[in-house]
């Protein structure tokens, strides 16, 4: 029996009225005889800025353009309509049926039941009378949204009613869709906090872990943080504004909160003036306590820094905490107590003054880290605060803080009411199995036949499309148990999605072979309908989550769920949730353990087989010139005469892979050849690399120099070798040294890549220099490759690899290479003076080489070094002066910032751990043997070296001074010089620069010397931190030395 | 629920090791921000990745609204994954936002982690009156607006600015992430981190915690680094790195690595 329309305006407040009206204005155009709840969809989607419709804006999948959506709404709405029966009477307006007048009962009772706040509700009440409560449009949305023929027309529309109602509650993040690249609004897919089982019930601000007490440990609670209190205050003022006892969790529903904070305040600042009153308010405690039928009583004590405060009378405080300790023991099972401390030490202030408290007290901690601005306008400033976050007021205003905690409460109620309420349900789907289940709700929820014809078809399409192609899978078991899961979930979430029902249902009729095809099918599911990714492990409950409240007040609840329940509608199943999910549970773990390990090792190995297997290339042999092995050679010994025995087995080396022989392993013979040069000498290998690319590229630009070792060094230091270096700043700072090598590659493939410190690469680094080796092909760090072909490759390394050839057997050396590396440029200085005692007995030149340190730094150790990598380097250096120490750190830097040097090097070998050492050895010898030529360099004679330069010193001293003088030499100073020399790339520079140079010095030292011809004693020295200023030309030594 | 999450947050495991390495990114990035560093690592160490549900690469209907009004969420998040992955102790590689996390995870679990590495984190990014955390509420309003306003625009000018150095191979990913996150969850959750205050609750670390903190840093100052380790309950060091930037990880790996790695190993 239809309602008139009069009747039905005066439910309805203004503005839904006005909907109303328009509904029933597009009955009457279509000349049906009744007002419909199509008729209101279609008056609402028409209506300007309607609500429903921005809802709807926001709700859309992304898979489609939300314009075009709508455009299929309007049309879904109209093809409903136009299926509706006509009448010829239209002499007055189509009365409303009865669908649509159930809609509007229905949101009469749920506007009842949750009002949007209390208060208004009072003043509601108080202002009309009880039976005419005026729906909401918002309310009247939502009803007529779970009508069943208008869920159908949305879900033709490919719209859920759901999603929709869900964008209703929440209020839309911005009303102009400003960013647009947003796409959709949040759809506020919640889920309870904690749902996901490990945590319970976790809100915004804190949970009150109640249930700790029946576990009987730690059910007291200290709030610990800087707003703790604040949090504190709203939890107190939220349980005591909830009267009605239907805020907190089931268990504890009706708990009160008695608050003595004020009281312990007054009382302890007092001094404990007034310990009757004190007394009397805890035996009234004790009172109500006793009284007290409900669950219990929480005890506010407020905030700890009261206590522990200065002046704070210490005999008032303990007389407290006496008492509340002897309540608690009384009332073990009534009594919580709860208190602040804004942070942990206040906590630990009092619990050291009072010891005991915290076992007899029982405390729990719980961080709060939410800050809740002191400013009221936090929220208000921003527009969007207020709107766009659901507990906008949690984190604005202490006063809004009421929400955050009565609302999740509220849905702790619900679950644990599910729970109570769906046993039963959980058991009968247990034992019916997913499968039958699913096709009940089948039947329950597809209304039309039609629609569930639809669906099959379209389901069965998809299993055909995922029929070629797919072969049967040995893994049914794993599969059947996936599709298990995802039958359970879709089964779960059906009440929402219609295609995940009738798709679930086709599974279920379909053959047991098919098992994995369905799987297939079951998992296009989810991208079928997007917005149906209710995420299920964070929102088991998603319903639940629909009636979670706004910021407003929940719009469905505890109640409106059953009732719905009662009704049949669709939140029915939706309820069940909780219980599956704890019944999938096992299995999904079981399912993980398997597949996170065997993933991995897939990856890996099917990397390596992926890249052994691209192991062959074709071969492109003579495309270059081949060169001459004497041309190369002498070239080579050009530059480095003292490796002889290297420059040899390069020369040979680059004269066999450029006459096509290809390297001795490996089938390709590309343009590209490598070599790793082992051993000690370090400036000579970088000598035999330029040397080389000249030869090859004819260019020294073709040379790309990366020190592997340094990278990653912190700060320049004065270092000479440093100064030698090009620093390319795109290095080290921007881009990995991978990256850095692919650039240069792929800008300039003729060159010379020349690695230093191989060993001390990186991870990376290696793997990508092993992929070159093996396929010509240089990956960078995102896997892009850059072809080899024509590149060189010169790795060095400090350490000899496999049974080559020991370095030097030969003992003590008097200049190592790490004491030259370690060289710095410093200003030279001479000084001249007279000592009376050292007026010299012999007739010979006297030299002394001065030095803080002994001499033998290191050397003997220097045989290990092929066996181990750093440690023992570390060792020795650590063995020696700290001068000497010093200059070797600058040289062995493992990655280290350099200021660490110090007490540091005792436990650095130890975390450099053996097996990084023990990997980088094992890949430097597999590496090496990649390489076309492995060549290992010889010492450089820095002994000899050193013996001629001050020779050389001498002379031009004696030139000077005569023989009758003490030559001291710094030993800093030779060994500038000897590094300076090694560097320098002009034969005899070193010699020249004797003779111009220092012999010049000698000489105008003795002009300006006070002593003249007397002075007996010249120093040649360095001046610590005065850098260089002017380079003698072809080496790089002062060109003029101070006096 | 546990393969849930690790489809959803993208969880990854890589490399081979007997320990877990867990590398937990900031708001704005996601995992892809450790990609540089991760070749170190691999080799050693069992390394889980994975991304924030506020990361511009999970889907963004996962993003609750109302769940993640404070870092307890992701501090869920965490330890499900943990979890889920049966692990049972790690060390634990946390830049910015994630650093929090970190040590709020380490308060409720203190067994699951053996070291804590903080990248650029903060206590409290907001100045109180003896704290210095950097920025003036006022300021922050400022930059939501900005944000509120025009989302690209703000991007393009922050991103520069968060990663300080002049990297623009760093600035391009991280002004990809960052778009990739939809605008209003990103001010969401900017609002949740500058909202959060851990300064009270630090005493309760007792996992041992390493403290990264670039020489220049426009989100932390250099002193709430020493703030952090004066305030963290446990063993505490900082690392001082000479670069600028929010974003070490991104604008330069190759001096962040073996810090951590040397971090990892004391």
């Amino acid at each position: 029996m239809p309602t008139p329309v009069g009747v039905a305006r005066q439910c309805l407040t203004e503005e839904a009225a006005r909907a109303l009206d328009e509904a029933v204005a597009v009955a009457r155009r279509r000349s049906h005889s009744q007002t419909t709840s199509l008729h209101a969809v279609s008056a609402l989607l028409a209506l300007p800025d309607s609500t429903l419709k921005s809802a709807c804006s926001r709700a859309t999948t992304r898979a489609y353009s939300a314009r075009r959506q709508f455009h299929v709404l309007d049309l879904c709405v109209g093809v409903s309509l136009d299926r509706l029966p006509s009448s010829k009477t239209l002499e007055e307006d189509p009365p409303i049926s009865n669908s649509l007048m159930a809609a509007i009962k229905r949101s009469q009772a749920n506007q009842r039941r949750h009002p949007d706040n209390f208060h208004m509700h009072q003043i509601h009440c108080n202002q009309q009378t009880a039976s005419v409560l005026r729906v909401e449009m918002k309310h009247f949305i939502l009803s007529i949204l779970d009508d069943p023929i208008v869920s159908r027309v949305f879900g033709e529309a490919g719209f859920r009613s759901s999603d929709i109602k869900m964008a209703i509650v929440q209020p839309p993040v911005i009303q102009t869709s400003r960013f647009s690249r947003a796409g959709c609004a949040p759809v506020f897919l919640c889920n309870l906090p904690g749902s996901n089982g490990t945590v319970s019930g976790r809100p915004p601000g804190f949970s009150f872990p109640f249930s700790m007490r029946r576990e009987g440990k730690g059910g007291n609670l200290l709030l610990v943080g800087v707003c703790a209190s604040n949090a504190l205050k709203g939890f107190v003022e939220s349980v005591i504004k909830d009267s009605k006892g239907d805020v907190l969790p089931g268990e504890i529903s009706g708990v009160s909160v008695i608050s003595v904070e004020d009281d312990v305040i007054h009382f302890v600042s007092e001094g404990g003036g007034d310990t009757e009153k004190m007394g009397m308010r805890f035996e009234e405690l004790g009172q109500e306590l006793e009284r007290c039928s409900g669950p219990g009583i929480v005890v506010n004590i407020g905030d700890l820094k009261v206590l522990v405060g200065d002046n704070v009378c210490k005999d008032a405080v303990s007389y407290l905490v006496s008492k509340l300790t002897g309540l608690l023991e009384g009332f073990r099972e009534k009594m919580w107590l709860v208190g602040a401390a804004d942070s942990y030490d206040t906590y630990l202030k009092s619990v050291g003054r009072f010891l005991g408290v915290e076992k007899d007290w029982d405390l729990r901690i719980l961080p709060i880290t939410s800050y809740k601005s002191p400013i009221g306008g936090f929220g208000s400033k921003s527009s969007l605060l207020g709107s766009f976050v659901p507990f906008g007021g949690f984190f604005s205003t202490p006063s809004d803080f009421k929400i955050p905690p009565n609302s999740i409460n509220q849905s702790i109620t619900r679950c644990n009411l599910c729970n109570a309420k769906y046993v039963q349900d959980v058991a009968a789907t247990l034992k019916m199995g997913p499968t039958i289940s699913v096709a009940e709700h089948c039947s329950d929820n597809l209304p039309s036949s039609q629609m569930a014809e639809f669906d099959m078809r379209k389901a069965v399409d998809m299993v055909k499309t995922k029929d070629d192609g797919t072969s049967l899978n040995d893994k049914i078991l794993a599969l059947q148990n996936r599709w298990n899961d995802i039958c359970q979930r879709l089964h779960h979430a059906q009440p929402f999605s219609k295609f995940a029902v009738s798709q679930a249902s086709i599974t279920e009729v379909s053959e047991v072979e098919n098992v994995n095809h369905q799987t297939k099918l079951l998992k296009e599911v989810p991208r079928f309908q997007q917005e149906e990714k209710e995420s299920p492990w964070f929102t088991p409950y998603p319903m639940a989550n629909v009636s979670l409240p706004t910021d407003r007040t929940s719009t469905f609840s505890v109640t409106s769920v059953t009732t719905d329940l009662g009704l049949g509608t669709l939140y029915a199943s939706s309820t069940r949730e909780p219980n599956t999910a704890k019944f999938c549970d096992p299995r999904e773990h079981h399912e993980l353990f398997s597949s996170p390990g065997s993933a991995g090792y897939d990856d890996s190995t099917s990397v390596q087989i992926a890249q052994s297997s691209s192991c062959s290339g074709p071969s492109s042999g003579g495309q270059f010139n081949v060169r001459d092995f004497k041309s190369v050679m002498r070239a080579l010994s050009e530059q480095v005469g003292w490796q002889d025995r290297a420059t040899h087995a390069i020369s040979k080396a680059v004269s066999r892979c450029k006459a096509g022989h290809g390297r001795h392993h490996g089938s390709n013979s590309k343009g590209d050849i490598s070599f790793t040069f082992l051993g000690p000498d370090r400036i000579g290998k970088k000598k035999i690399a330029s040397a080389l690319a000249v030869v090859m590229f004819g260019s020294i630009q073709s040379l790309i120099s990366v020190d592997l070792g340094s990278h990653g060094k912190l700060n320049p230091s004065n270092l000479m070798l440093e100064s030698q270096e090009l620093h390319d700043d795109e290095l080290g700072r921007s881009t990995t040294i991978v990256d850095y090598i692919a650039s240069k590659l792929s800008k300039k493939p003729h060159s010379l890549i020349f690695l230093e410190n191989v060993d001390k690469a990186d991870p990376l680094v290696q793997n990508s220099l092993s992929h070159a080796l093996r396929t010509g092909r240089f990956p960078d760090s995102r896997g892009r490759e850059v072809s080899t072909n024509n590149t060189i490759f010169v790795a060095t390394s400090e350490i000899t690899v496999g049974n080559t050839k020991l370095l030097s057997e030969k003992e003590t050396v008097r200049f190592s290479e790490e004491m030259i590396l370690g060289a710095q440029s410093w200003q030279m200085q001479i000084i001249a003076e007279h000592v009376a005692e050292a007026a010299t007995k012999s007739s010979q030149m006297n030299v002394r080489i001065s030095r803080e340190v002994t001499s033998s730094v290191s050397s003997a150790n220097k045989r290990k070094l092929d066996v181990t990598s750093d440690c023992i380097e570390q060792e020795s250096s650590c063995e020696s002066s700290k001068r000497a120490h010093k200059v070797l750190r600058s040289y062995l830097d493992l990655n280290l910032p350099v200021e660490d040097t110090g007490e540091e090097c005792a436990n650095y070998g130890d975390y450099e751990s053996d097996s990084i050492s023990e990997r980088t050895q094992a890949w430097l010898e597999d590496f090496s043997d990649q390489v076309d030529e492995k060549v290992v360099f010889e010492p450089f004679d820095f002994d000899s070296l050193a013996e001629k330069t001050v020779k050389e010193i001498s002379k031009q001293c004696q030139r000077v001074f005569g023989s009758e003088v003490l030559l001291e030499i710094d030993h800093e100073v030779l060994v500038q010089i000897l590094a300076a020399s090694w560097l320098s790339e002009k034969k005899r520079a070193m010699e020249e620069w004797i003779e111009e140079v220092v012999g010049r010095g000698f000489s105008e030292a003795r002009q300006k010397s006070q002593f003249g011809d007397h002075c007996n004693n010249i120093k040649l020295v360095t001046c610590r931190g005065l850098v260089v200023r002017e380079q003698a030309p072809g080496i790089c030594l002062p060109s003029r030395i101070n006096l | 629920m546990g393969s849930l999450i690790l489809d959803a947050l993208n969880v990854r495991v890589q490399g081979q090791g007997e320990k877990v390495l867990v590398f937990a990114h900031g708001v704005g990035t996601d995992q892809s921000a450790w990609q540089r560093i991760l070749p170190f690592f691999t080799p050693y160490y069992r390394v889980v990745l994975f991304d924030l549900v506020c990361a511009g690469s999970v889907n963004p209907d996962y993003f609750n609204f109302r769940r993640c009004t404070n870092l307890e969420a992701y501090v869920d998040d965490l330890l499900n994954i943990l979890d889920t992955l049966g692990v049972d102790r790690c060390f634990y590689v946390g830049h910015s936002v994630s650093a929090m996390i970190g040590i709020l995870a380490s308060i409720r679990r203190p067994e699951l982690f053996s070291k804590l590495i903080l990248i650029g984190a903060s206590p409290r990014f907001l100045n109180d009156e003896d704290y210095h955390g950097g920025f003036e509420q006022e300021e922050i309003e400022s930059v939501f607006q900005a944000m509120e306003a025009n989302y690209e625009a703000w991007v393009n000018g922050f991103a520069p600015l968060a990663v300080g150095a002049d990297v623009p191979d760093a600035v391009r990913e991280f002004t990809r992430t960052l778009f990739n996150m939809r605008p209003d969850i990103t001010l969401f959750v900017s609002r949740t981190v500058f909202n959060s205050d851990l300064r009270g609750i630090l005493g309760l670390v007792k996992v041992p915690c390493c403290i990264i903190q670039t020489s220049k840093d426009v989100s932390v100052p250099a002193s709430v680094a020493e703030y952090l380790k004066n305030h963290l309950g446990g063993e505490n060091t900082v690392e001082t790195l000479r670069t600028e930037g929010h974003l070490p990880h991104l604008s330069a790996p190759a001096m962040l690595a073996p810090v951590i790695k040397r971090a990892l190993s004391r």
